[in-house]
């Protein structure tokens, strides 16, 4: 942990308002991450983990505090700042894969690619490339409909390290997965975490998943609660 | 770009019935603008082209003064000298031929029956050369020779007369002296005219019979021109102007002297114009309507988009794609449509009657590039329009909210 943090959240706090009632998503939450962390975001629903990587991943605003990503402060107001981020910086994992269902395999993981304005020679190499890495560089023509859950997500990640962010943000990445799946799902990620320093944020409650992780951090009622390094 | 309308293409297969519904009522409507126009245009086409052809020329030759008072038939403007100023007219460049013509109104009697008639003394030799659809009409007898007095009637005047082919008539009016006046006419031909007031009233005589009634020497009250090229009217208009500008006469062009039928064209365009803005408002409805349904059914997939790091404005650029495509689909067909219908056809035609008549004649709607082309452009512009609140909706979703959905 002596190495720079190249991101971070710094006493982040982010308030809904249901009504005239403000309701605390995140108190004062401070966070940093080095280049090529592998990290957990565990708590119970509704303790904050989204919120957080909401935040983290500009696609939230905090109510108060700053992010840094890649070394750069977020100027939350500024819509096109925080588009360049998610497009050049950040890589997601939805729970629900999230996939384009009218491209097939290939086109998914090319789309942010396309929006880098990569050649096509590149943009190949680059596709084939991530679709190896997750093993499905056999399946390039299917259609998602035409995926198992743990394919779809396997998808989702090749299109997440596709363009070689520096984080990839995945939110409860295997709760749509048995835990066979799952475990396998972290396999993959810790896999390309190690391979290409790709820094990992993750949301999840699995506690089976939690066991393959380094790092923890625990957060209830908006607050970190618990901050764990496995040996 | 390309990317945006790769997935606007395959954005629009994937409710396939609703993108062949919504491509059906583009369809329709691009059909309807240009069949209603083509239709509307070839009607004033066909009537133009026989007022051309069978009254006007191309231009005419008129004494100061004349066209504003030749409704009440006047003889106080005539052009002297017609004979030599109508041949050295039809010698000038861009000219095919001129005639001299004599414009009379009276009455008409058979000794037991009269009847209210107008109509024209013409110069038998010249007048088909420069009116070569004078005799179109022609039911029964025969044409005009140079023999004097012949006359061609209005089959709806030669009834009411109970006329036939040689019966001796007589032509009354005021000369040009304001005494009355009367030739004897023989009937040579009888004209069926799809316009009823003229069917009624027209005699047709020739041009010395008309100046023997108005006691005409060698006058006229115009002379008729027929030009090489009718779109080149105004600039043989032109240098011929120059050329006699010092006989005080004035030169209209056919557009200029065809009144009636440049009202009809108003009142067609009118009418096609608000035809085309009622089906331009059910496209955009229609279109606006299918693109909308399409942003509440992806809308995770636009907060997918999002935070992959897709900007608003290629949001946008999705759905309004998905527009264009439809509208382009719509257009693509419906000219292959159009086109199909226009070619059937230009074999059959359709049977119409001009307003006012009970005749038939037919007509061939013809394929108008410029009509083609403002419907395709205006139909682009309609179908961003229709995108323009869909699509504006779609790049302003929060993100998260957007991805939450659906789930």
């Amino acid at each position: 942990m002596n190495e720079t943090a190249i991101f971070e959240l710094r006493k982040v706090s982010k308030t809904y308002k249901l009504g005239s009632i403000a309701v605390p998503a995140l108190q004062r939450i401070s966070l940093k991450f080095i280049s090529g962390d592998f990290i957990a975001i565990a708590g119970p629903s509704g303790s904050g983990k989204t919120t957080l990587l909401n935040i983290l991943g500009c696609l939230d605003v905090p109510t108060e505090g700053d992010v840094i990503i890649d070394n750069q402060l977020i100027i939350q107001r500024l819509e096109n700042e925080k588009v360049r981020v998610r497009r050049h910086k950040i890589g997601f994992i939805f729970q629900s894969f999230n996939l384009i269902p009218v491209f097939n395999v290939y086109e998914n993981v090319e789309y942010p690619l396309l929006l880098l304005k990569k050649p096509v020679q590149e943009r190949r190499k680059l596709v084939e490339q991530a679709l190896k890495e997750v093993g499905l560089q056999d399946r390039t023509k299917h259609l998602p409909q035409n995926l198992s859950g743990g394919e779809q997500q396997r998808v989702s990640i090749a299109r997440a390290l596709v363009k070689r962010p520096k984080l990839i943000l995945a939110d409860e990445p295997t709760a749509n997965l048995d835990s066979g799946t799952g475990i396998k799902i972290i396999d993959l990620m810790l896999k390309v975490n190690q391979d290409e320093k790709i820094t990992f944020v993750f949301s999840t409650h699995d506690s089976e998943i939690l066991k393959a992780v380094k790092r923890i951090v625990k957060i209830r009622d908006g607050k970190i609660s618990e901050e764990a390094v496995h040996a | 770009m390309l990317n945006i309308f790769k997935l606007a293409i395959k954005n629009t297969l994937r409710n396939k019935r609703r993108t062949v519904l919504t491509t059906l009522m583009i369809i329709i409507g691009v059909v309807v603008i240009l069949f209603s126009n083509a239709f509307l245009q070839s009607m004033t086409h066909s009537w133009k082209d026989d007022l051309i052809n069978a009254d006007l020329g191309h231009f005419q030759i008129m004494q100061k003064g004349y066209k504003e008072n030749r409704a009440s038939f006047t003889m106080d403007y005539t052009i002297p000298d017609a004979s030599s100023l109508a041949i050295n007219i039809s010698k000038e460049p861009g000219i095919i031929s001129a005639t001299k013509r004599v414009s009379i109104g009276g009455l008409i009697s058979t000794g037991n029956q009269t009847s209210p008639f107008f109509g024209s003394g013409i110069d038998v030799v010249t007048a088909g050369k420069t009116l070569p659809n004078l005799y179109n009409k022609l039911i029964k007898g025969k044409s005009l020779s140079d023999q004097a007095g012949g006359a061609i009637l209005g089959e709806g005047l030669a009834r009411r007369l109970n006329t036939k082919i040689g019966d001796v008539l007589m032509l009354a009016t005021y000369d040009k002296y304001k005494a009355m006046n009367a030739v004897a006419i023989t009937v040579r031909g009888i004209v069926k005219i799809p316009e009823d007031n003229t069917n009624d009233r027209l005699v047709l005589t020739d041009y010395k019979t008309a100046c023997s009634l108005v006691s005409f020497g060698d006058e006229a009250t115009e002379i008729v021109v027929r030009t090489k090229d009718i779109t080149r009217t105004k600039e043989s208009m032109k240098g011929i102007r120059e050329k006699y500008s010092r006989k005080n006469l004035e030169f209209y062009e056919w557009g200029e002297l065809a009144g009636q039928l440049k009202q009809v064209e108003g009142l067609f365009m009118a009418f096609s114009t608000v035809v085309s803005l009622i089906i331009y408002t059910i496209v955009l409805v229609g279109l606006a309507n299918t693109i909308l349904m399409g942003v509440f059914e992806r809308t995770r997939e636009i907060g997918t988009l999002m935070a992959i790091g897709s900007s608003r404005g290629q949001i946008m650029g999705i759905f309004i794609a998905e527009s264009i495509w439809l509208g382009v689909i719509g257009i693509v067909i419906g000219v292959l449509i159009h086109v199909l219908l226009l070619m059937w056809l230009a074999r059959t035609g359709i049977p119409m009657s001009p307003p006012g008549t009970d005749q038939k004649i037919m007509i061939y709607p013809m394929f108008n590039w410029g009509q083609f082309v403002s419907t395709g452009i205006s139909v682009i512009i309609v179908s961003i329009i229709a995108a323009v609140y869909p699509s504006r909706f779609a790049s302003r979703l929060n993100p998260i909210d957007a991805i939450r959905s659906n789930q």
